[in-house]
């Protein structure tokens, strides 16, 4: 077989670029160097952008009321089989998705699940199949949200804002808040933009 | 080395290349010009063109046939109106493979490392990944001649956290 030496391992990451995620969690036991390259976020971030057009896919969110027996999940993920289309069975996500609620996404390899009754927000990462619960955010809902990967901090924001309306006898006014979570310290920052308020009156007036 | 079927009454002007272990190779300039590292050699410097040999020093002649028939292929085809079918690329692609080894697809990955072509390079990694995207940890240790310096215990621990990962693997 080949010889380690005669092999620069910047080749040997071109190589391991063009594998599965699947693949590269396995082979995160070959060695030393290899585990803390796999890891790195460097080169998670070039196999993200190397695998994100090619390996596109239909991911189905589906959404059933059923009052009847509240065992059953209401939800259910799929995935188109056949990129084209042409053929249009699926296969059912469920065993990847471990929660259920609204999905978006995805951000940067990242999907957002998000269970309203319990409040509760859930990133999914579907190749790796690993499922983070966030701390509750304090002010509930956002009107809107976004999420990203964040190279600098080598992690995943999350950004919600909310509107509040303030009414102090016969003046109304609005107040916003936004809320920060990072994935590297897993917790919520706080931020009044006062600034805000402007986009959000546009934002509901159009 | 594949004769150019393109030979028409204008003289196509070759260029010399010598590989690592001093083989000459004639090559059509427009041939010689896909690898960055022969085009670089002459930017600036076009009365060079006609009698300097160009030295490759990392390329061994065994795998030069082989390179050149890529790049005069593989040229050929984003020259052609209509494009060529895919099964067309496909089958020359999997024949160029058919019968190197491992230890000769590498090489080439060096060698085309080292021409600086990126879409040669970026065909034999892809050839490499295929080649162990299903095996078992052990088979790529192997393919890459690499000694593994986990502990049993560091090793089953890695193993553990992704267990699934390790489901519906090829046979070594």
């Amino acid at each position: 077989m080949t010889n380690v030496e005669n092999i620069p391992y910047e080749l040997m990451t071109l190589i391991l670029l063009k594998l599965s995620v699947k693949s590269l969690l396995r082979f995160r036991c070959v060695c030393k160097i290899g585990y803390a390259l796999i890891k790195s976020p460097s080169f998670i971030s070039t196999h993200l952008k190397s695998h994100n057009n090619e390996d596109a896919h239909l991911v189905v969110h589906n959404f059933e009321y059923r009052f009847i027996d509240d065992s059953n999940y209401p939800f259910e993920y799929s995935l188109f089989v056949d990129k084209t289309l042409k053929d249009l069975s699926y296969q059912v996500l469920d065993s990847q998705f471990p929660i259920h609620g609204e999905l978006n996404g995805p951000y940067d390899g990242l999907f957002v699940v998000w269970q309203r009754e319990y409040d509760l927000i859930y990133l999914c990462n579907i190749a790796t199949r690993e499922t983070r619960a966030l701390p509750k955010c304090r002010f509930g809902y956002p009107h809107i949200y976004g999420c990203g990967y964040d190279p600098l901090s080598d992690g995943y924001k999350l950004v919600f804002l909310r509107l509040f309306s303030l009414e102090d006898g016969s003046n109304y006014s609005l107040d916003s808040h936004v809320s920060l979570y990072s994935s590297d310290n897993d917790s919520w920052r706080y931020l009044q933009v006062s600034e805000l308020r402007q986009y959000f009156c546009r934002y509901y007036s159009c | 080395m594949a004769s150019s079927s393109s030979s028409s009454s204008t003289q196509v002007k070759k260029i010399t290349l010598k590989a690592a272990d001093g083989k000459h190779f004639e090559v059509e300039e427009p041939v010689a010009m896909e690898m960055e590292t022969v085009k670089s050699f002459f930017v600036g410097n076009e009365d060079a063109m006609k009698d300097m040999v160009v030295p490759l020093l990392n390329v061994s002649s065994e795998h030069m046939p082989a390179i050149l028939d890529f790049y005069r292929n593989h040229s050929e085809f984003r020259k052609r109106t209509p494009p060529p079918p895919a099964e067309e690329v496909k089958a020359f692609n999997e024949a160029f493979l058919e019968n190197k080894s491992d230890e000769q697809l590498m090489e080439m990955i060096m060698a085309a490392n080292f021409l600086n072509t990126k879409e040669l390079l970026n065909f034999l990694t892809e050839a490499a990944a295929n080649r162990i995207k299903n095996k078992s940890v052990e088979y790529v240790r192997a393919f890459f001649g690499i000694e593994n310096d986990f502990t049993p215990e560091e090793e089953a621990r890695i193993r553990a956290e992704n267990e699934w990962a390790f489901d519906g693997l090829d046979e070594d």
